[in-house]
């Protein structure tokens, strides 16, 4: 039984967050949304970390 | 070129969104460089350290005298896993925390001041001290948690210390915005911090199948909770960082991070498949194993889609090293869900299959991961040297060492697991694992070469230049693959905020869930069971054979030697009845071990002579010629006949491994069948062919297959060297290197004839009483051919009727009648009503030469009732009956007419 229950709530799971994620497209961008702020996060690093070449 | 697609850019455009207050960057030049060094040189220190115990560990098997003179085997092995796992992985993961957290989170971690005393922590109150007990033989049998108590209390300590560092910058932002990398360092460290305690201490105070089963969680929660999401993370970060895109997908990300950590803590008892842990139980883990594979492929797949572009061979090291992490990723995790499988379990457990798996997880995916983050976070320090020539090189000396030393296991276990499963002599495994372990052992070279070329090149060459090589790197793949950078969403919906707290809830509670299945729940079930079945009086160890059982632990015999007879058919076989949960339900902490070198010692009681246990811990290659054990000196006072009191009470400790069975029967059998109803897994225990079928076991005599020599007789001389030649000597003269250790002394077969039928006796039983023990794990033809080269050995004079045989005939009816029989077949009237320990010899079916007799009359035979008749007989007297001897012995020929 334990087992079954394993089995239908891991399918349930995915199959709802698949789903919201395929069907409500705000859902969708707000779920990738992360990746691009840490995306910018990273340039943002990079670029204070970049020698200012305004310094004499 | 085409048009990179990610997986939130199928719908239509979206304006720029301007980032709120609190989502802009606040990410500064790195402020923790020191502590990023420090932990980045203690890691590769621990690395090198770690390895060093390792190729110690692995030389035992090529070179079984060598680390005997060192540290015993167990130890090294225990300071090599904790080394890795601890010390290198715990330093490096940390390392990269200190680069990755600030940027991830936006936020500084907590304090530099409790940095330092993290690092001392980690490194001077955990890692060294570890060490230093294990090797001084503190620790606890326990896999993955070798360390003692005293040091896992610290370990918990430095758990939170390192919670309270690194995870309050996540929490000062929502979770909506989380980075999938940030959502497994905080999953990684909150739950290490909740697995770590469960995995360490509860096995300590749990007995038997029940602490297993605890055991098994931590095995994989070691794997699962701490070391996989610590490196996921790293490839989240790198990946991204170094291609310059964001990640293919982080709906998958996020799918396999929740995945992941919902299934990951159900794995754990597949580590014990088969064993006495409710099958329920079992069945759990093993449906377990097979999603969480599914879970690795989406994890996996969305890790290869953010890698395109940039190759497997990307120019970035570091993006390298991930790619290739990535990549074992999978090949681990998928071998697992096949392990997992019940089928290829029973060929596969216990064997270097999960060796090769081991490495491939630690030493693989782990490592290479880590490597990937320390190298991802030296290549923005300013002023860290960076030696690009000796990074690249060592890319390749380190993966070639690595495939070659997982491939290598991979087969020897495919090899290990047949021949066990054909019922081979166990010795056929260890000689034909001899290749694959030199291969195992020379695939050190290329790692630790490749290890110390890394560590040179992050400590040697001009500063800055991992940076320029990491722009270089970076402008490539954007050629290849440009960023689409206008894609940015709007902003994040309030339920989705609301679902990651809910997951994280749900998180928590199913590791709770986990625990409460795999770990309480057969504990329960089991302690039903032991009250059922177990006899109401259950022996309990001595205080000699407790300090045994200590013994036995710090020298990690556990992990060579199981105890644990698994419910399959090969296992009972070889071994006897399959062990049942009352069995150990007295062994605190549990020893059922999960990996096989030499066999398993369930029913080890009994089964050899104390002579033969401390010959064998002495110089085990006396008594057992191909033996790769090492040898326990230590426990001597320079003689297997001078044992110490270590030596006596871890022979005492093995002489009760299967004793509470033994006494149990055959009362107890029925009992057990009346109470245990219908469970099949009980039944197939109780109705084992034999209980105890170890097949060196001495029996009484009889029930000898008849043996017919099928086999070439250089086969025979092979089976006499791998076998026999330690105590009876090269040519069978009785004095191999293990003959002086023991009463009676091996027999000078030169001195012998002996009768077919009664060698064939002898061979398949055993001399009971002495330490020839059976050999039953041989086929008939196998023995048979040995019969041959025993009956070769003999040197002796033609039989000849001279002398004064009705002299003799009068003095052996006197004297020797009683035991030897008045027909002289060994069987007189003493033997059954005596305890006569060794069965006295029977003259019709061994003759001895005049000179042999001459002087057993004379001296008798050590070790036996068979007594110096040297002052009560006359000379003439003692001729007469060793002429009379001569008269009794009836030749194959002559008894089968």
């Amino acid at each position: 039984m334990i087992s079954a229950l394993i089995v239908y709530g891991t399918i349930a799971a995915v199959l709802s967050y698949s789903m919201l994620y395929w069907l409500k497209p705000n859902w969708r961008q707000s779920v990738e949304r992360p990746k691009h702020i840490f995306q910018r996060q990273l340039e943002a690093y990079d670029s204070r970390q970049e020698p200012d070449e305004s310094d004499p | 070129m085409s048009e990179v697609l990610y997986a939130d850019t199928v719908t239509a455009p979206i304006p720029p969104l301007r980032p709120r207050e609190h989502e802009r960057p606040t990410s500064s030049p790195i402020t923790y460089s020191a502590l990023i060094r420090a932990h980045g040189i203690a890691a590769f220190t621990a690395l090198m350290l770690a390895v060093a115990f390792g190729i110690l560990a692995s030389l035992q098997f090529v070179l079984p005298e060598l680390t005997s003179e060192i540290a015993s085997w167990g130890r090294l092995r225990f300071a090599h896993t904790q080394g890795i796992m601890l010390g290198w992985l715990g330093n490096s993961f940390i390392a990269f925390l200190y680069f990755a957290v600030p940027i991830l989170s936006g936020r500084p971690v907590t304090s530099e001041k409790l940095g330092w005393f993290l690092f001392s922590l980690w490194n001077f109150g955990v890692l060294l001290p570890g060490w230093l007990l294990v090797l001084n033989g503190y620790s606890q049998p326990l896999e993955w948690a070798e360390f003692p108590l005293l040091v896992d209390a610290v370990m918990i300590g430095g758990l939170s210390l390192a919670a309270v560092q690194f995870l309050p910058g996540f929490f000062s932002r929502g979770c909506e915005t989380l980075y999938v990398s940030s959502w497994y360092i905080i999953g990684g460290l909150v739950f290490s911090l909740m697995s770590f305690p469960m995995g360490n201490i509860a096995p300590e105070f749990i007995p038997g199948a029940a602490g297993a089963a605890f055991s098994g969680l931590w095995i994989h929660d070691a794997v699962g909770l701490f070391v996989t999401p610590m490196a996921l993370a790293i490839l989240y970060y790198v990946i991204p960082a170094s291609t310059g895109r964001p990640v293919f997908s982080h709906f998958l990300s996020m799918l396999g991070f929740w995945g992941l950590f919902f299934i990951y803590p159900l794995n754990g008892t597949h580590h014990y498949i088969y064993s006495a842990i409710p099958m329920a139980t079992q069945t759990v883990a093993i449906l377990a194993s097979s999603i969480l594979g599914m879970v690795v492929v989406v994890v996996v797949s969305n890790l290869m889609l953010s890698l395109r572009g940039a190759g497997w061979l990307a120019k970035d090291p570091a993006l390298r090293f991930a790619s290739t992490s990535v990549l074992f990723y999978l090949i681990v995790s998928l071998q697992g869900s096949a392990q997992a499988n019940m089928g290829f379990s029973q060929t596969i457990h216990f064997t270097d299959y999960v060796i090769g798996h081991s490495h491939l997880a630690m030493l693989g995916f782990a490592t290479f991961a880590g490597i990937s983050g320390l190298l991802h976070a030296w290549q923005k320090l300013d002023d860290a040297p960076y030696h690009a020539g000796a990074i690249n090189a060592s890319y390749w000396l380190i993966t070639s060492g690595i495939t070659v030393m997982v491939s290598d296991l991979t087969l020897a276990g495919l090899v290990q697991g047949e021949l066990w499963n054909a019922g081979a002599p166990w010795v056929a495994s260890l000689r034909a694992s001899e290749p694959y372990w030199i291969i195992r052992t020379l695939s050190a070279i290329p790692i630790t070469t490749g290890f110390g070329l890394l560590f040179y090149g992050l400590l040697k060459g001009p500063k800055g230049a991992g940076a320029r090589e990491l722009a270089e790197a970076k402008v490539a793949i954007n050629q290849v693959q440009p960023s689409n950078s206008s894609d940015s969403p709007q902003s994040p919906l309030k339920a989705l905020r609301m679902s990651y707290i809910a997951a994280s809830v749900a998180g928590v509670t199913f590791f709770i869930f986990s625990v409460s299945l795999l770990g309480l729940l057969p504990k329960s079930t089991l302690k039903d069971q032991i009250e059922a079945l177990a006899p109401v009086a259950n022996l309990e160890l001595t205080v000699s054979e407790h300090r045994g059982r200590r013994i036995y632990a710090k020298e990690g015999c556990a992990y060579c030697h199981t105890q644990q007879i698994r419910f399959i058919d090969a296992d009972i076989e070889r071994f006897g009845a399959a062990t049942l949960a009352w069995e150990d339900s007295m062994e605190t902490p549990h020893m059922l071990g999960t990996r096989r070198i030499g066999p398993d010692l369930s029913r080890a009681a009994n089964t050899r002579t104390g002579q033969w246990h401390f010959a064998h811990l002495f110089a085990p290659r006396s008594v057992v010629p191909t033996s790769i054990m090492p040898s326990y000196q230590k426990f001597f006072e320079g003689s297997p006949t001078r044992p110490r009191q270590e030596a006596l009470d871890l022979v005492a400790y093995l002489n009760t491994l299967g004793r509470s069975r033994e006494l149990a029967w055959p009362e107890g059998e029925i009992a057990m069948r009346e109470a245990t109803g219908n469970d099949q897994w009980t039944l197939m225990s109780l109705d084992a062919r034999q209980l105890n079928a170890h097949p060196a076991r001495t029996r009484p005599r009889g029930n000898a297959p008849s043996l017919q020599a099928q086999t070439p007789a250089q086969e025979g001389r092979r089976l006499w060297a791998q076998n026999c030649k330690g105590c009876h000597g090269e040519d069978g003269t009785g004095d191999g290197p293990a003959a002086p250790w023991l009463q009676p002394a091996p027999v000078n077969l030169t001195e012998h004839e002996y009768r077919s039928d009664l060698l064939a006796d002898i061979l398949w039983n055993g001399v009971y009483g002495s330490s020839m023990p059976g050999w039953r794990d041989h086929t008939p033809a196998q023995l048979a051919a040995l019969i041959q080269v025993v009956q070769g050995f003999s040197d002796i004079e033609p039989s000849q009727r001279a002398g004064n045989i009705v002299l003799g005939a009068e003095v052996f009816q006197t004297h020797c009648s009683g035991c030897h029989g008045e027909a002289g077949n060994g069987n007189g009237s003493a033997v059954a009503n005596l305890p006569i320990p060794i069965p006295p010899t029977d003259f019709t079916r061994e003759r001895l030469s005049m000179a042999a007799s001459l002087r057993i009359l004379d001296q008798g035979v050590d070790g036996t009732t068979m007594a110096p008749w040297g002052a009560r007989l006359s000379a003439d007297e003692m001729h007469a009956v060793a002429s009379y001897l001569q008269t009794l012995y009836q030749p194959e020929k002559e008894a089968s007419e």
